[in-house]
């Protein structure tokens, strides 16, 4: 620990020595711009044009040593999630920062960084590894958690909370518009916060992706609760028309969203298609054709979230088949990688920011008190509600345990940081807003996150099976769907099983020729799989045939 | 071409004009900031927030499309090299958009941004594919060609210019100094433009490493002399001292040296780091990626050679971060790097076409021939002067193919452009910018384009295609350390001396501290018994797939003598002829035959259906299917 301790000091030192050195590198730079050289020097130093790419690269290395050292002291690890460690280390760095007087601009995270370069890497990634077929199988829960949920969180917090301060007298008064604007972005649940607890908690895929999904895709509805009550706090009168252009933008919104991620789907497997001579251009197409659509959505104030995950998530399928195996691994580690480091850097960020901004803490113990108590308590009524509704028509019920899983999960993050600074500072009570919603943050994930592993091992909750379903599972999986959708087919009933039916077979017919190399050969390409798993078995038994044993990591690595 | 081929044109067309059309829209959208809102919005279009990462995008992917587009048309990938393609491509594109009237900053090449972005990538990979054992073994010729003849380009360049210039028949006037400056820029070999041309050509390693290892190297002569000459130009010709002079000098070696030293130690630094990452894996491409970077801009930050200092970081970093990431790490970072680096070759070239609109120039024609003209002839003399001269020491020499690729290969390049346009504000500084263009485009169309059918004409000895075998390995070793031997003998201290030196000083302290200890463990195995492993690999697969010569099969062999064994000993005394029956032992030991298997199913094995789906990838990219 005293290991540890030394190093996050070090380091914060490092970055001291760097932010100092730069403001007087700054001025050492400009009395050179003024007065012209006059004698050739035998060595210069020139931070000034360097600097930018200097400090994030810097930023991001210090970002990815920190998370090296927890996984090093992996005792400390064991009880707190990295997450909030991160935090931590940002916290304690930001504090050290503070005491040397280094300009702050230097340290804040800026939402609009965050959100255009932090933030896709994470969604695309967790897009294009999510479990499709969990995803479509649960796609009536999450659809629901994710709209009605949020909805019904966001104006219950905010009514709520707007009658007690009809009884208690919290330091800023606020009206309707306002105190709903904030109770929007308090009651989004973030894919950011939730990814990094339950990845290493490892839950089921059926509550993962149930918690998962809803943090993806209220993202839609949030950022448009969240626009509605901004505008309407600026609008003086506000007419019927208004709530309807409301209700309509969130569909253009989630729509819209969607659209522009299947748009970027289709181009990336045109463009992967054709990269037939240069190959190796292959993943710069799967990584900036996504990212293209994010920055499309955002620009056409679509959910660039919403946007981006479809798009990881559909277009995974084509580009499999269209690039080679290596550039197939070297995307899905690289997407991984980019993911974690971003991860990474948000959280030391989010520590940070809180220090940059703590100017304008406004410390209002019942506030946060009560906005703490509502979000939990109304979070637990809605997924009981919610749950008892959908158990009526689901084949897979929640059970409690799920249930309570599904209400301690709803973790918030940065996202809810970052609107809360672009709240108008015309809104008297901003500061009080920001400072709850960084109180709320701290306490889902350090108080909920660090809880959850032993909560989870407390309750037996079914553990995310670590082997692959092996090649009986696949086939029985195959073969039930067979039967479930002629089963739907008999009784005439157009269910779940035969839409994936049917989506299957326009998928094989039309999609795969368009946006697949060589679709004619790979046409039956369900049998991969299993044929796959063949030639894998056949290897490793002329393998183990001999006596010597796949010890060598090529062997490992073929395998 | 056919229907393909005009949606290809059409997906190019649209994206082009997109990239216009934001480029244009992008002025529409600045000055609407302050609309106070009425009423609730169904949509907005709000531009100006994404506008850098997304046109950043835009280019990236226009750029990749457009030379996938160049390998679809027949002919014209065989005929012209990538980078004049690209360089056309950028400069159609940047007439078209003149004509849009699109404001020129929009698509200019900032030097900032190549030097620190668009640089770094491409270098980094030169650097970490470097082959360092024909690097080393050719290091005297390539420092000879990097500094001497680089010194020799630049210093004959600039005085020829000056004798010229003293005619009057340029239009503008110079001074010495400022020439020199210029010779600086013009004579500086870029490794961009020679990796993309030799790469396509598959020259011979030894070729190569002399074209490409100078052009590496070269910067830093290069980049030293510019900075000195500009100086003096800011100086002020009239104003120069000894002490500038002497400084300029000792300049020299800091900027290289120091070039070098930071580059070794992040390379240190990054080894270190990674031995400690065997659980968090994902972190391995940060450190291999991240520290080499940071290298760079420190080198850039002191004002030291930066490509050295990546160069240096990228080539010594390999050997040990290898060893302490996973076999599947290591191939992914590799193939990254490849495409890092191609995707910023491939912009590189684009923004020269489009900065050749973009630029201010001025023309003067006998200026931009005559510097054309000395460059060229410059560089054959340097060539042929220093080749005759190093013959004299070398066992390998160059021949006089050899020279003439070596003469004739030296292309110049983006960083030539970049340079060029830094100039301080001389009066003659558009013509030098207009003339480094030119040169640019002569060697790289020109050159660039001919340097293929010269070489197969002159017959020059390509790259050997095959990986080295066992005895190939074997016999490497054994001459080195027979050299090595003799030296020994003979009281020298040579070559090879060095060489062994340090590979035992590398054995016994640096990889203890740089690479983690399992690997360390695995790699006591010497290079003979991985290439055992790795050929019975081979062999296994061999028997999976049901080819090759059963009886010289290790794996098989093995079987049959486990098989044997353990029959022998039940069924010792029974006194029929024993019959090994292939079939059994295979099934025995669970080694199946895949043609069996496949005529079972009523296929045979040449079935289109059944040979795409099944593939096993091994680690060196080969498919088996």
């Amino acid at each position: 620990h005293l290991l540890i301790l030394l190093l996050m000091f070090d380091d914060a030192y490092a970055a001291k020595a760097a932010d100092s050195n730069e403001s007087h590198l700054v001025g050492l730079n400009r009395s050179y711009a003024e007065e012209p050289t006059e004698r050739v020097h035998v060595a210069e130093l020139k931070w000034h044009s360097t600097s930018t790419a200097f400090i994030i690269v810097f930023w991001l290395f210090l970002a990815c040593i920190a998370k090296l050292i927890f996984n090093r002291a992996s005792s400390l690890t064991r009880i707190f999630p990295e997450s909030s460690l991160l935090i931590a280390v940002g916290l304690a760095i930001g504090v050290l920062l503070e005491k040397t007087q280094v300009n702050k601009s230097i340290f804040t995270l800026d939402s609009h960084f965050f959100f255009l370069y932090l933030l896709p890497p994470i969604i695309f990634d967790a897009g294009y590894f999510m479990p499709n077929r969990a995803l479509f199988k649960n796609w009536d829960s999450i659809l629901l958690f994710s709209v009605v949920g949020t909805m019904f969180n966001a104006l219950a917090i905010g009514f709520s909370l707007y009658l007690l301060s009809g009884v208690i007298t919290f330091s800023h008064t606020f009206n309707m518009f306002e105190i709903l604007q904030f109770s929007s972005l308090i009651s989004a649940v973030d894919p950011v916060a939730v990814i990094a607890v339950f990845e290493e908690i490892r839950v089921n895929d059926f509550i993962f992706v149930n918690v998962f999904g809803e943090a993806l895709f209220n993202d839609g509805i949030t950022v448009v609760i969240y626009e509605l009550f901004k505008q309407f706090s600026c609008i003086e009168e506000v007419k019927a028309i208004d709530f309807i252009a409301g209700a309509a933008s969130f569909f253009v919104v989630s729509v819209g969203g969607l659209v522009v991620g299947i748009l970027a789907a289709f181009l990336t497997a045109v463009f992967t298609k054709y990269s037939g001579h240069a190959l190796i251009l292959g993943p710069c197409f799967i990584l900036l054709v996504p990212y293209m659509g994010y920055l499309a959505a955002e620009t056409l104030s679509l959910s660039p979230i919403i946007a981006i995950a479809i798009c990881g998530m559909s277009m995974k399928q084509y580009i499999k088949g269209n690039v080679s195996a290596s550039a197939a691994t070297s995307v899905k580690y690289f997407t991984k990688m980019l993911s974690s480091s971003s991860e990474t850097v948000i959280f030391l960020f989010l520590g940070l920011s809180v220090v940059a901004k703590s100017v304008a803490i406004e410390w209002d113990l019942a506030f946060i008190g009560f906005t703490i108590l509502l979000c939990i308590v109304i979070r637990t009524i809605g997924v009981i509600i919610q749950c008892a509704f959908l158990n009526r028509f689901r084949g897979k019920t929640f059970s409690m345990v799920d249930q309570f899983i599904l209400c301690y999960g709803g973790l918030r993050g940065t996202i809810a940081f970052g609107l809360a600074s672009s709240i108008s500072s015309s809104v008297p009570a901003k500061d009080m807003f920001l400072t709850t919603t960084i109180a709320v943050i701290f306490f889902t994930v350090f108080l909920q996150g660090s809880t959850i592993r032993p909560l989870v091992n407390y309750l037996n909750v079914e553990l995310k099976k670590s082997e692959e379903p092996t090649m009986a599972e696949t086939v029985y999986n195959k073969y039930l769907d067979y039967i479930i959708s002629g089963v739907e087919d008999i009784a005439g009933q157009k269910g779940h099983a035969s839409l994936v039916h049917d989506f299957e077979r326009l998928n094989n017919n039309f999609l795969c020729p368009i946006l697949m190399k060589d679709h004619a050969k790979t046409r039956d390409f369900d049998a991969t799989k299993i044929i796959r798993a063949y030639a894998k078995h056949t290897l490793r038994d002329a393998m183990s045939a001999t006596k010597w044993y796949p010890q060598h990591k090529r062997v490992v690595a073929i395998q | 071409m056919g229907w393909r081929g005009w949606i290809l044109t059409l997906i190019i067309g649209s994206a082009l004009l997109a990239a216009a059309s934001a480029a244009e829209s992008m002025e529409d959208y600045d000055d609407e900031e302050d609309e106070k809102l009425t009423r609730y919005p169904l949509m907005r279009v709000d531009f100006e927030g994404v506008k850098v990462p997304l046109i950043i995008a835009i280019w990236l992917v226009t750029a990749s499309i457009a030379k996938i587009i160049f390998h679809h048309v027949p002919h014209l990938a065989e005929m012209f090299p990538d980078s004049s393609l690209l360089i056309m491509f950028g400069l159609i594109v940047g007439i078209i958009l003149n004509l849009l009237n699109v404001d020129k900053n929009e698509f200019y090449l900032d030097n900032e941004v190549f030097m620190l972005y668009l640089l770094p990538p491409l270098v980094f990979d030169a650097g970490y594919f470097m082959p360092a054992r024909q690097f080393f073994d050719n290091l005297g010729s390539i420092l000879t060609f990097a500094m001497v003849g680089t010194t020799f380009n630049i210093v004959a360049i600039a005085l020829s210019l000056w004798a010229v210039s003293l005619t009057g028949l340029f239009s503008i006037e110079m001074d010495v100094v400022q020439l020199l400056l210029f010779g600086s820029v013009a004579a500086d070999v870029d490794p961009v433009a020679v990796i993309v041309i030799f790469e396509e050509l598959g020259v011979n390693d030894v070729l190569f490493i002399s074209v490409f290892g100078e052009s590496l190297l070269n910067d830093g002569v290069s980049v030293v002399f510019y900075n000195i000459f500009k100086s003096f130009v800011e100086i002020g010709p009239e104003n120069i001292i000894t002490t500038d002079i002497v400084n300029g000098f000792f300049s020299y070696f800091i900027v290289c040296f120091g070039g070098l030293a930071v580059g070794l130690i992040f390379a240190a630094i990054s080894a270190f780091i990674t031995k400690y990452t065997q659980h968090v894996d994902i972190l391995n491409p940060v450190f291999v990626l991240v520290i080499p970077y940071m290298a760079y801009l420190v080198g850039e930050m002191l004002s030291l050679s930066s490509i050295m200092a990546i160069v240096f970081c990228g080539a010594a970093m390999k050997m040990y971060v290898k060893e302490n990431m996973p076999e599947r790490s290591a191939s992914a970072i590799s193939y990254f790097i490849k495409v890092l680096s191609l995707s910023s070759e491939t912009v590189i070239f684009v923004f020269l076409g489009l900065s050749t609109v973009s630029s201010d120039h001025h023309w003067d024609t006998s200026f931009i021939v005559l510097t054309v003209v000395f460059c060229f002839i410059y560089r054959t003399l340097g060539v042929v002067v220093l080749c005759h001269f190093l013959n004299k020491f070398r066992l390998q020499k160059f021949s006089k193919v050899d020279q003439f690729i070596m003469a004739y290969g030296g292309l110049r390049g983006a960083i030539a452009y970049g340079l060029a346009v830094a100039l301080p504000n001389i009066p003659a500084k558009p013509m030098f910018v207009t003339s480094t263009i030119i040169i640019i485009y002569f060697t790289v169309f020109l050159q660039g384009m001919t340097l293929k059918p010269i070489a197969q004409f002159l017959q020059v000895e390509k790259k050997s295609e095959h990986e080295k075998n066992m005895t190939e390995y074997i016999y490497q070793e054994l001459i080195d350390a027979t050299m090595s031997g003799m030296e020994d003998i003979a009281g020298q201290k040579g070559h090879n001396w060095i060489r062994e030196s340090f590979q035992s000083f590398n054995t016994k302290y640096i990889k203890k501290l740089l690479i983690n200890k399992e690997a360390l463990r695995n790699m006591d195995n010497t290079k003979i018994v991985r290439m055992y492993r790795r050929l019975q690999l081979q062999d296994a697969q061999d028997l999976v797939k049901g080819t090759g010569d059963f009886s010289k099969n290790q794996v098989f062999v093995n079987a049959l003598i486990e098989h044997t064994r353990s029959r022998s000993n039940t069924v010792a005394d029974s006194a029929a002829p024993y019959v090994i029956n292939v079939k059994e032992v295979m099934e025995q030991h669970g080694i199946m035959d895949y043609d069996e298997m496949a005529r079972l199913r009523g296929r045979t094995r040449s079935d289109p259906t059944t040979e795409a789906r099944v593939k096993i990838v091994l680690p060196n990219g080969e498919h088996i299917v």
